[in-house]
């Protein structure tokens, strides 16, 4: 039989209580934090996984963020380039009137006089910017105005007008996804074949729509008639990819936010605390600890000596 | 005679001292290191008187310690295995809080400093998205600054408290030392005082608590105290003497403790302590400090790196190659502590790729897809021409026609090349350019002799041209007797395979390491692409108007030369044409800020252990398992610890309620033996008063 002695007895009870209190601490710092866990130690794995959660979360934030510059920058976009289209439907009508073969060389100039105005529209269009004050359509060369009404196409070419680059800007809208949002003006303005199969560009094609009807030359009409409705097609299907691409973004946005939800509902599940059960526990561990300090004072007053009177 | 008086007085005595020790065990109940003492007692023989023999009353044996050698000892080595568990958690405590605590996660810096990055890829040429980049790059810098600062805290600190520590028990060993002296004339334990054995045990249980002891009992109750497990080799007390214990740091391993024994007389140096507080010291800072430390510093320098060699590889806002952007102060000590930010100006951030294509409003459309890759697809040349002459090497040898030997020239190690021969010697570019020899055979150019596939296409537009119309403008040569002397001028900056037939030749010319200035000139150098079908392009080095090669081309092929690749995105026609030279136009380029974006998720930063974050968590879960482990065994040694105490205390602790029974019994012994001396009395009285 063990000899009990009194240091035993304080020292056990002292240990137990002191436990019991600890525990009953860690217990109330969850509740009172909402979290299950305060320090790494309360689960390493737990942790180091919230760690990771976390920084999915931001990452996922950050590509939504660059998805609302993206979409600002594609409708900039669409929107100089609905209104190029409108100005070369309009140019369209010009030329079909130019074509009537009744019309006087006074009217064709009249005409021509408004032919110019879209040409000026045209470049103007071509010299838009966006939110950030850079150029839409320079590539690369974000602060450098792409497109000089002093140079004419038809001396310099395309390339001799064109200040921008061929360039596109590619942005990450998801981890290892990017999109190229960028449209250089030398892919909207040229890069299609007049009706003779030669390259040409939007700005030469008024250019000669403009001489034509200024020269009464009916054959070059005729040719800009042809050459307007291929640079249409052209410009449509840029407003066409545009579109895609706004589309594109859409889903994206679609995808971030579901995954975004999902993960904080992860997060949520791992880090927050269930309150019913910590309430319990603290129920419990304040119940055990009253009950350890009865015993103490029960126990200390048991003495041989309250009964040597 | 027995005499009953002196019987009872005997009596008396006797129990007044016994009521004393139960007085003074009570007294003592909570005095540490205290023995239960207990007075022995014998009976007193008188002679023999005839054929009885009559006590002559009770003597005092001895006042003895309740006292158990091994459960003392084991008390004292839990002791100290239970005190470094607990150091060692106290300390693994504090570097959780620094750690785990979110405000200073490295993780979120690194994540930031990323967001601003990928802002900066949306808007390149934006002032504001510059600067904010390098104020988050700072803020990452800093952080890692303020958790170096924080370990160098704890180091600091754990390093003045091993210090503090050893000088308690220097201290105690003095003391013990003095113990020692004080019980010099007695020969045998059992005739010292009680006080001082008491003393000596309780200075012996303190020593345990800072380091673990090893104690070698004399029989006269003095003590030699080692440390560690075996009772020789590092004594800190013997006899009368006590050695002291010194603590020190290395330069080079600064978490290392060094310990070394009597420092001042005959020093020797203990390789660790074992157990106790001051090796729970030491265990904290190998195990957690260290591997924290180089774990966050192995992170600093791949942040580091991996964002330099970005940097590196792009061009700045005003088209230069992009400068480091994170240095060391010092790089000898801790990388975390000494990071420091090179570039202070938005505009040195290298967001731009070096490369740019002009389409030339081609029906396909040519994208640059990596312009970094020159120095892994190039190699270093040789070290010198002799030693691939002189090791016979036929490095590219072919079957078809005879060869004797070749070799491989590898352009971005040669410069000023000039080579001397009197056979035959044929030079071709790895794209099948023959640019010198005696005869044509196109039959050489074989993939199996080295040339390029794709294939290469043997070409004599050069052959044997000088100036302006040879090669890249590089190659003059001249005959002298059957000698042929051939130069080439300056860097070729691309391999060419030399086939030899015949003759002996002599070669020299300059080799030398990769030289990147003149490999990123290379790699800027203008070239043109010209489909001359849908299916066949030719590559045109700009400058020396030099057709470098023709090649075939099928739907996903890559286009590639002097160390960029690109590809195609639609099919191209007869007429395309492309041309790849130096961006001109940085500033609005985030081809590059998006190559720094992608180092957030990449995992061959850390040599594929994971990324930044991933890696930063695997440190934080390693340090929260050795606080779990440390607990968890500090909590079981607390058990062991409790029940040698335990075990201890029922052999050597006072309980009151023995000594209320002993009070009892020998209060009633002591109001017996003074009946005795009444009963003595009147016995005398009754004999007096017989008249």
């Amino acid at each position: 039989m063990i000899r009990v002695t009194n240091s035993t007895i304080f020292d056990r009870i002292s240990s137990q209580l002191v436990a019991q209190q600890s525990r009953l601490a860690i217990t109330q710092e969850k509740i009172s934090s909402g979290k299950n866990y305060l320090r790494p130690s309360d689960g390493p794995d737990a942790v180091a996984a919230l760690d990771r959660l976390e920084s999915t979360v931001n990452q996922s934030e950050q590509y939504l963020k660059n998805l609302g510059r993206v979409k600002d920058k594609l409708n900039f976009q669409e929107t100089a380039i609905v209104s190029l289209n409108d100005e070369l439907i309009r140019c369209k009508e010009l030329v079909l009137q130019g074509a009537n073969g009744t019309l006087g060389s006074e009217l064709r100039a009249t005409l021509a006089i408004e032919l110019r105005s879209i040409y000026d529209s045209a470049i103007a269009i071509g010299n838009q910017k966006d939110l950030d004050g850079s150029y839409l359509f320079s590539g690369y060369k974000q602060g450098t105005p792409p497109f000089s009404s002093s140079l004419d196409p038809l001396v310099f070419g395309f390339d001799g007008m064109y200040a921008g680059d061929d360039e596109s800007q590619r942005i990450n809208i998801d981890q290892g996804y990017g999109i190229e949002i960028g449209m250089p003006g030398s892919a909207l303005f040229s890069s299609f074949k007049d009706s003779d199969g030669n390259k040409t560009d939007i700005f030469s094609l008024l250019k000669s729509a403009i001489n034509g009807l200024e020269n009464n030359d009916q054959d070059a009409i005729q040719k800009s008639i042809d050459d307007v409705n291929l640079s249409l097609t052209h410009v449509n299907i840029k407003l066409a990819q545009v579109g895609s691409k706004m589309n594109v973004v859409e889903n994206q946005v679609n995808v971030l936010e579901d995954r975004t939800t999902t993960l904080e509902m992860a997060i949520s599940s791992i880090h927050d605390l269930d309150y019913v059960k910590a309430v319990t526990d603290l129920k419990n561990q304040s119940i055990a600890l009253e009950a350890g300090q009865a015993s103490f004072a029960q126990i200390a007053n048991l003495t041989l000596f309250n009964y040597i009177k | 005679m027995a005499d009953l008086l002196s019987i009872g007085t005997s009596g008396i005595n006797i129990y007044r001292r016994s009521l004393a020790t139960t007085g003074n065990n009570i007294a003592n109940v909570d005095t540490e290191g205290y023995s239960r003492q207990t007075h022995e007692t014998q009976q007193a023989i008188g002679p023999t008187e005839g054929p009885v023999n009559m006590g002559t009353g009770v003597l005092t044996d001895a006042v003895r310690r309740a006292y158990d050698a091994y459960a003392t000892s084991s008390f004292r080595n839990s002791t100290s295995s239970l005190e470094q568990q607990d150091t060692l958690l106290t300390y693994a405590r504090k570097l959780e809080d620094i750690l785990g605590d979110t405000n200073m996660s490295m993780s979120s810096a690194i994540d930031k400093f990323f967001a601003a990055a990928q802002d900066l890829s949306v808007s390149p040429s934006s002032t504001s998205a510059r600067e904010n980049l390098l104020n988050e790059a700072l803020a990452v810098k800093e952080r890692f600054k303020s958790l170096s600062m924080q370990f160098d805290r704890l180091d600091d600190d754990s390093f003045v408290e091993s210090r503090v520590r050893a000088d308690e028990l220097n201290s105690l060993a003095k003391q013990l030392a003095r113990v020692n002296e004080l019980m010099l004339g007695k020969s045998d334990a059992d005739l010292q005082a009680n006080g001082l054995m008491d003393q000596r045990d309780k200075l012996l249980q303190d020593m345990s608590e800072l380091a673990k002891i090893s104690v070698e009992e004399t029989k006269s109750g003095r003590v030699n105290v080692s440390l560690g497990d075996s009772s020789s080799s590092f004594q800190i007390v013997k006899d009368e003497k006590s050695y002291e214990l010194a603590v020190s740091r290395i330069d080079n391993n600064p978490e290392r403790l060094v310990y070394t024994l009597d420092p001042y007389g005959s020093p020797k140096i203990i390789s660790a302590v074992e157990g106790g507080k001051i090796a729970g010291i030491e265990t904290f800072r190998n195990a957690a400090l260290k591997k924290a430390r180089d774990e966050i510093d192995a992170m600093a320098i791949a942040f580091m790196n991996s964002v330099n060699e970005v940097q590196q590889s792009g061009l700045d806002a005003v088209g230069n190659q992009g400068r480091s952007m994170f240095g060391l102060a010092d790089d000898s000590a801790r990388a975390s502590g000494q990071l420091q930010l090179l570039i202070s100006d938005g505009d040195s951030v290298a967001t731009g790729a070096p490369l740019m294509v002009d389409q030339h409003a081609s029906t396909a459309q040519l994208k640059l897809t990596n312009w970094s890759s020159v120095e892994s697809s190039l190699q270093r040349g040789e070290q010198s021409i002799d030693d691939v002459l002189g090791s016979g090497n036929s490095n590219g040898s072919g079957q078809s026609v005879s060869v004797n030997s070749g070799f491989i020239i590898e352009g971005h190690s040669t410069k000023d090349l000039t080579l001397q021969f009197d056979g035959n010697v044929e030079i071709y570019t790895r794209d099948g350019r023959h640019i010198f020899g005696t005869a044509g055979n196109s039959g050489l150019v074989l993939t199996s002799n080295g040339f390029n596939a794709g294939p290469a296409s043997y070409d004599a537009t050069y052959l044997n041209q000088t100036g302006a119309a040879s090669y890249r403008d590089a190659i003059s040569f001249s005959t002298n007797g059957g000698v042929t002397t051939l130069n080439i001028d300056g860097q070729i900056g691309e391999d060419l395979i030399v086939l030899i037939n015949g003759g002996s030749s002599t070669m020299s010319g300059n080799w030398f390491e990769e030289d990147t200035t003149l490999t990123k000139t290379q790699r800027e150098s203008e070239v043109e692409i010209n489909f001359t079908s849908a299916t066949t392009y030719t590559l045109t080095d700009v400058d020396t108007n030099t057709v470098l090669a023709t090649r075939d081309y099928q739907s996903g092929d890559e286009v590639s030369i002097n160390g960029w690749v690109a590809v195609l995105n639609n099919a191209p026609v007869l007429g395309d044409k492309f041309t790849v030279s130096k961006n001109t136009s940085p500033r609005g380029d985030n081809r590059n800020i998006l190559a720094l974006v992608e180092l957030q998720a990449d995992r061959a930063v850390f040599e594929g252990r994971g990324n930044f974050s991933e890696v930063y968590a695997d440190v934080i879960n390693d340090l929260g398992s050795v606080v779990v482990q440390s607990s968890i065994a500090r909590d079981a040694q607390q058990v062991l610890t409790d029940e040698a105490k335990q075990a201890r205390d029922s052999v050597s602790a006072v309980a009151l309620d023995e000594e209320a029974a002993d009070l009892l019994r020998f209060q009633q012994a002591y109001q017996a033996s003074a009946q005795v001396i009444q009963a003595a009395n009147k016995l005398f009285d009754w004999i007096v008063n017989v008249r």
